[in-house]
């Protein structure tokens, strides 16, 4: 189902939104001990924002998410609901209050069915890190489900929820969307609050959304963008609607490393743009090289700030309790910025970031948007790069690059590879330009008349 | 190979508060290393005169309004009242200050 077919079928009677809620909670009580998606289903509330779905329905009034039901990543504070961020250190801690997100999906009339897994303060590209043990791909439980957002991925997919929230530091929404085969939105950083949302490195942190379709993933977005006062880096902004919008091609998203099967579905769905009439343009980012060891700097550097309150005074459990990657990435972002290692490191990375952006500045002078894979292979084997950390690291080439210029980017599903594994790409365009990619994908799903389908 | 030693991981444990188990020195010194000698690849750029890039929307000093915000407590009862814990002292000292600062 869809927004607008759950919003239909609601304002029908062809189902209540108790109903509703009982159909997902039936799916999350069979499934999710074998996949591992929910960490804490909110029944009670669900039922009783149900209730209130339903006076609402009676009373006439519309709201652009009544009845949606929604997951959010273990990461979004939510008032009196344990929020652990997948980490030990946070098993018993139960928010005061809840995200912005939360806030602004509640007023909209969005059913919360509970809070899911991801990896570890969001630190990984698998859900192998989620201290609470990783969560299975439903479209083959062997595989991983992508992460770190990996319950939120999950959920959708599996049809325990109709959408999920989730963050995106390095590719931790557009990966899992494309394991997963759905539609998954990393916005322009300041385009979301994140007020209430665990930080994990705040120059690159943004709230995404996951859905079956770009239209549902659009509705969450209008929903939840905007300035909210907590948030100082947020700010608003008018879409500009742009009729004609040429596609570019960058060769170094093409090279050594890329698995066939994806790039064979990127070549098919260019040659749907083309036959579209859309203008493609061949160009070159000379920086991508540089995205993910930039990344595996700047963002350690900011994870050791940000984790540096976890002291067991404050918040739950003391620092022994972290995980091995959260370990790992408090050392690295220590390193770089220590003493005779700053400008070596830090400050240098700093200065390449900026490299890229003026990359991706003049790439847009060209094009409007970018089509790229989103990962170099469908989804992998679990525990196939757990034991070694920078193999997992090099996976976010293509994704990491997005967040270091802040803008935005929209994995879609397009097919699936021969084991059965969902396909995708992913089209990043300009800050702010979040509706062209909208309309573009919108393009491609039109003319290959996608049908959005659930795992399970 | 930029090589951390194991001196260097119990450094940076250190400042970072973390308390490692031998196991867990040895494990890391070889896993850090590796990521190390992978970004180490940086230096290798020519970045010129470019400026360091610390955030990408361009705003700064961002200030909201001074203004009492009731929907910013945290309590649903707005602030909450509790037993004081400091007395008023009456002898000749503080009544000396006082008079003083009239």
């Amino acid at each position: 189902m869809t927004i607008k077919e759950t919003q239909e079928g609601l304002l029908k009677k062809d189902f209540s939104a108790v109903e509703l809620v009982d159909a997902y909670l039936q799916k999350i009580n069979k499934y999710n001990k074998d996949l591992n998606v929910f960490l804490t289903v909110t029944e009670e509330e669900a039922y009783s924002k149900a209730k209130e779905v339903e006076k609402v329905l009676d009373s006439k009034v519309t709201k652009p998410l009544l009845g949606v039901t929604v997951a959010y990543k273990d990461l979004y504070l939510t008032k009196g609901v344990r929020t652990t961020a997948g980490s030990k250190v946070l098993e018993s801690y139960i928010p005061a209050y809840s995200a912005t997100v939360v806030k602004k999906l509640e007023e909209a009339g969005a059913i919360k069915l509970g809070k899911v897994n991801c990896d570890a303060w969001a630190h990984g590209a698998s859900g192998e890190n989620s201290d609470f043990g990783s969560t299975q791909n439903p479209w083959n439980k062997n595989y991983v489900s992508g992460g770190s957002s990996s319950g939120s991925a999950a959920s959708v997919a599996s049809g325990m929820s109709l959408v999920a929230m989730g963050t995106d530091t390095g590719g931790s929404v557009r990966q899992p969307a494309n394991f997963c085969g759905i539609v998954g939105l990393k916005p322009t950083y300041g385009a979301i609050s994140r007020f209430g949302v665990v930080s994990m490195a705040s120059s690159l942190d943004t709230i995404g959304s996951f859905g079956h379709t770009i239209d549902d993933v659009e509705t969450v977005f209008d929903v939840v963008r905007g300035e909210d006062g907590f948030d100082s880096t947020v700010k608003n902004f008018t879409p500009k609607k742009r009729t004609k919008l040429r596609l570019g091609i960058a060769k170094e998203y093409f090279m050594q490393g890329l698995d066939k099967e994806v790039e064979d579905s990127i070549e098919e769905v260019i040659k749907v743009y083309k036959s579209l009439g859309i203008e493609i343009t061949s160009l070159s980012l000379p920086h991508t090289k540089y995205a993910v060891p930039v990344y595996y700097i700047i963002q350690p550097a900011e994870v050791s700030s940000n984790l540096g309150r976890y002291d067991g005074i404050r918040y739950g459990k003391d620092r022994n309790t972290f995980g091995d990657e959260a370990k790992r990435r408090i050392m690295l972002g220590t390193y770089v910025l220590s003493a005779g290692y700053y400008d070596a490191y830090y400050l240098q990375a700093q200065k390449v970031r900026s490299k890229l952006i003026e990359d991706f500045d003049r790439a847009f002078e060209q094009v409007d948007a970018l089509i790229s894979p989103v990962s170099p292979t469908p989804a992998f084997k679990i525990g196939e790069k757990s034991s070694d950390p920078l193999k997992m690291y090099l996976a976010d080439i293509y994704t990491a690059g997005a967040n270091l210029a802040g803008i935005p980017g929209l994995a879609v599903p397009s097919s699936f590879s021969k084991r059965g594994l969902p396909l995708g790409f992913q089209l990043l365009g300009p800050r702010f330009s979040e509706y062209d990619l909208f309309e573009l994908g919108k393009k491609y799903h039109k003319a290959v008349d996608y049908k959005p389908k659930v795992a399970l | 190979m930029a090589k951390l030693t194991k001196k260097d991981v119990l450094h940076v444990a250190k400042l970072a508060k973390l308390t490692l188990t031998e196991k867990e020195i040895d494990k890391f010194t070889d896993q850090l290393s590796k990521v190390i000698d992978y970004v180490s690849e940086l230096q290798k750029v020519d970045v010129g005169a470019v400026e360091p890039t610390g955030q990408t929307t361009g705003l700064i000093n961002v200030f909201r309004k001074d203004e009492i915000d009731t929907g910013n407590y945290l309590t649903d009862e707005g602030p909450f009242e509790v037993e004081a814990i400091l007395k008023e002292r009456s002898d000749p000292t503080t009544q000396k200050l006082r008079g003083a600062s009239k």
